[in-house]
């Protein structure tokens, strides 16, 4: 395992498991899908990553200080979230660090939700949910499961570097990308994410209170939304929306 | 902190304004050559609560929120905090005509094309 960024496992994890990654990217699509699977299924505090290439960030719940990125579960779910976004020089160190970790835990299934912008999201009632799967397994079982493919294109950010880093382990992994705004926090684009990942994995998330609560969300989500923006701006994510020069 | 000092004070350009309960939307401009385009995410706000005031250097958005959210524990302050509105006010980089200014509010994201004022004059090559 690289040694920059540890896994800390307070309660053991196990082999087998399916694991969620939230991090925060465009409309904090995957940090609002994690968080709601934690509160929706009541998931307890189970493990944390830390590191001296973290910013020096704590946060408090509860009277307690924590680490930025934690993860939850229990049995066969396990989700990883963060409260901070991640910055162009965490994003190779987390990868192998997280990567390292995930081939010792031989997952069921890892899946990192996102957003993938649109700049008319405003006229899309459903978000429609693109995959990317990391081998021709997973691309056979989400052709099954009528989920689009995404074909082409490039993609910015950890969730892309995650997903090669799987691939090339062998980790059975998928990246599942939901139409949403890029720079407002989208709880739609989230819950459509989460339907899929009950397909996938046979869960049975409700995302009633989501979009019922999704103006609450987006209020309280703002603020990370901005530091989000500011590090995806950092890290040109506009680029994904160009047109790759090679299509092979 | 100087000794005295209300430390609502120390919160009046962090995006937030504790005493006049509003918060600032998040928002983003653009230059799309003829004119300049902002959008702006007013979440639980109805269209009929937006005000949008321009001049031809200014855009003033305020919104009244649906509802007052509550934060028991507000960030450094630690204490109970509510927020009623959105307020928002953008120098812009350019000047701009207000009476072609066109506005929309759809799925809680205000958007306003700001056409820009018109400086340019054909010239005759002799």
């Amino acid at each position: 395992m690289s040694s920059e960024i540890k896994v800390v496992e307070v309660k053991r994890i196990p082999q087998k498991a399916n694991i969620i990654l939230g991090l925060p990217d465009a409309g904090l699509v995957g940090s609002i899908a994690a968080t709601h699977v934690i509160e929706e299924m009541k998931l307890n505090e189970v493990g944390f990553l830390e590191s001296k290439l973290f910013p020096p960030i704590v946060v408090v719940h509860e009277h307690t200080p924590k680490s930025p990125i934690r993860i939850y579960g229990e049995k066969n779910l396990f989700v990883l979230v963060s409260e901070m976004p991640i910055s162009p020089y965490l994003v190779q160190p987390l990868a192998d660090s997280l990567v390292s970790w995930l081939k010792k835990k031989n997952p069921q299934l890892v899946v990192s939700l996102g957003g993938i912008s649109r700049q008319d999201r405003v006229e899309i009632d459903n978000p429609n949910v693109y995959a990317l799967p990391s081998d021709e397994s997973i691309l056979k079982m989400l052709s099954s499961l009528n989920i689009s493919i995404f074909e082409e294109g490039l993609l910015v950010g950890s969730y892309g570097v995650i997903l090669k880093a799987c691939r090339l382990e062998g980790i059975p992994a998928v990246y599942l990308m939901a139409e949403s705004h890029l720079r407002y926090p989208d709880p739609g684009a989230a819950a459509s994410a989460l339907e899929v990942v009950n397909k996938l994995i046979n869960t049975n998330i409700s995302t009633k209170a989501l979009k019922e609560k999704s103006e609450e969300i987006k209020i309280k989500a703002r603020d990370l939304m901005k530091r989000t923006d500011y590090t995806m701006n950092e890290m040109q994510k506009l680029q994904e929306q160009e047109i790759p020069m090679m299509y092979r | 902190m100087q000794g005295g000092e209300d430390p609502i004070d120390l919160f009046t350009n962090q995006g937030w304004n504790i005493r006049e309960c509003c918060i600032e939307p998040l928002m983003h401009l653009e230059d799309t050559g003829e004119s300049l385009r902002v959008t702006m995410d007013l979440p639980d706000v109805k269209k009929e609560d937006i005000d949008v005031i321009v001049t031809d250097k200014t855009l003033e958005v305020r919104a009244k929120m649906r509802r007052t959210y509550k934060f028991s524990r507000w960030g450094t302050v630690q204490r109970s905090v509510e927020f009623k509105s959105f307020k928002k006010i953008i120098t812009l980089p350019t000047t701009i005509d207000p009476n072609k200014v066109a506005s929309r509010f759809k799925q809680g994201i205000l958007e306003v094309i700001l056409p820009k004022k018109q400086t340019t004059k054909r010239i005759k090559i002799t």
